[in-house]
């Protein structure tokens, strides 16, 4: 059974169907891709399964259990956790006071100061911004506080991580050494993490994704490995002209 | 918002005696009395006040620097990122909101016992306050030090009535007098400059000398580094190409360090 699942999800804003009847479903030990041209629902689909928008139909699962009309919080504690596309990055903190606030709130047990302390510089530490830990991320680079933003994720101990385009102001290195902790993460059987990735950076997605969803104006168009994805001919029209997906294509003969 | 909501009040309820009796034409205060203390004369109420100022600022900054003052700041910061983190918005407003109100609660009681008497129709007014308020928003309203900024306002009224009464200083008086009202003004405009506010910028500033400032050492360090990085956003377009900027692309590209630039390389697409 998937971890989490969304299904037959309907959003509507006003006249506009953001979402269409679409469901995805994400299991543990990978990571899975959703991709899609701007404007396709993807952060929208975010937004519902986090709680952050109510959906106008359709029922969100955790484990089993229809979390449809819990709260944001509820759904934290329930280890769901998230990054943003647009940078939500508590700017006025400090990077170790921002993984902290996550930590704190997400403890398992009653740690000391010190034990929140070395978490938080642990998460920091695994995101490479252990030596700006003192830094007010309002004054980082757009790329160092998204990846503030990546370890304050993984400091909720999520059980499931929604990835919204983190690769986004990041160098080459960077979102390699993402993708390869990303990897390692769900490789530890311990974490039991599931990880849904939203990317533009096709590259980065065929690399780290065991599965890909692609979603067009609202509706899943298809579903499977990325090169399953990359030879689908609807997934073809919907990018055509796109060339960001056009390099993507690996292996596949056009 | 919260001067709107004062402003409703003052107009629906303030002016009904039965929601505060004899608040409208004015209602009488003791002074305080505390430990045996009475503090009836403007010395011994200045040394309660900044007494209980400096209490506050280090509760407060107790408050900020505790696992509660990072989730309001986080609230502060991202709402939405804050309740992703399964920080409860609401609850944690209504507790602001409670602690912020009992402070302003605390100095209205002060005010009164000073003042000896109020009357909700005058001393209530909007505007008697504006001052303080731009003052407040000039030195860092997310800092519980920008409060010391509110010395100016009697310090600067304080030293026109000295000068008024040693006469012949008009104009002096006179500047004082104007800067009292337009000096909140000016700083407020100085904040579209400096956001964070005064206090912040002071802190930056000093943190060299201030051993708890680790954080704007930090910031100021990681800025200079910043600053020493090349930019490289419209290099070739508006300007020509410097054989360090060259080779600094070419080592983000991966390009062999041995290749030699040129002299104005790129002169001609500029």
């Amino acid at each position: 059974m998937a971890l989490l699942e969304a299904e037959q999800v309907v959003m509507r804003f006003g006249g506009v169907v953001a979402l269409d009847n679409t469901s995805v479903d994400i299991d543990p030990g990978e990571v899975t891709g959703l991709i899609g041209p701007n404007g396709a629902g993807k952060t929208t689909l975010f937004n519902v399964v986090t709680g952050l928008l109510p959906p106008t139909s359709g029922t969100v699962r955790f484990d089993g259990n229809d979390i449809t009309r819990s709260t944001v919080a509820r759904r934290s504690q329930m280890g769901i956790a998230r990054t943003f596309q647009k940078l939500e990055a508590f700017n006025t903190l400090s990077a170790l006071d921002n993984v902290r606030v996550a930590v704190e709130k997400n403890q398992r047990a009653k740690w000391k100061y010190r034990r929140v302390n070395d978490v938080a510089h642990e998460m920091l530490g695994k995101v490479g911004l252990d030596d700006v830990a003192d830094v007010t991320v309002g004054t980082l680079p757009t790329g160092s506080a998204r990846l503030v933003e990546l370890a304050r994720a993984l400091a909720c101990r999520p059980r499931v991580l929604l990835l919204d385009e983190p690769s986004s102001g990041l160098n080459e290195d960077e979102t390699s050494a993402i993708g390869q902790m990303l990897l390692e993460l769900v490789a530890d059987k311990d974490n039991d993490l599931a990880v849904l990735l939203v990317e533009h950076d096709m590259s980065f997605v065929m690399g780290v994704c065991a599965r890909i969803h692609v979603l067009d104006f609202g509706k899943i168009i298809a579903v499977g490995t990325p090169i399953e994805v990359q030879a689908d001919t609807a997934v073809r029209a919907a990018y055509l002209g796109s060339d960001e997906f056009r390099g993507a294509y690996v292996g596949v003969d056009e | 918002m919260s001067m709107a909501f004062a402003q409703g009040m003052a107009l629906i309820f303030f002016p009904h005696e039965w929601v505060i009796p004899r608040i409208g034409v004015g209602r009488q205060f003791s002074h305080i009395e505390l430990f045996g203390i009475t503090f009836d004369d403007r010395r011994k109420y200045f040394i309660l006040m900044i007494s209980v100022f400096a209490i506050g600022v280090y509760v407060l900054v107790l408050l900020r620097n505790s696992r509660y003052g990072r989730r309001w700041m986080a609230i502060h910061d991202s709402q939405a990122a804050a309740a992703t983190l399964g920080i409860p918005i609401v609850q944690t407003k209504v507790v602001v909101y409670a602690i912020s109100a009992a402070i302003a609660g605390m100095a209205g009681v002060f005010w009164a016992t000073v003042a000896g008497n109020l009357s909700a129709g005058q001393d209530f007014d909007l505007l008697n306050g504006f001052q303080i308020v731009l003052l407040i928003a000039a030195a860092g309203v997310s800092i519980p030090m920008a409060g010391i900024f509110l010395v100016f306002i009697p310090l600067f009224t304080g030293l026109a009535d000295r000068l008024e009464d040693a006469g012949n200083v008009g104009f002096l008086v006179e500047a004082l007098e104007q800067l009292v009202v337009l000096g909140p003004g000016l700083m407020a405009i100085g904040m579209v400059f400096n956001p964070r506010g005064a206090i912040f910028e002071m802190g930056r500033g000093f943190s060299p000398i201030l051993p708890w400032r680790g954080d704007a050492r930090a910031e100021i360090a990681a800025e200079s580094a910043q600053k020493r990085e090349p930019e490289i956003g419209e290099l070739g377009l508006e300007r020509p190409f410097t054989p360090e900027e060259v080779i600094a692309i070419d080592r983000h590209l991966g390009i062999l360090d041995d290749v030699v630039p040129k002299e104005g390389y790129g002169a001609s697409r500029s």
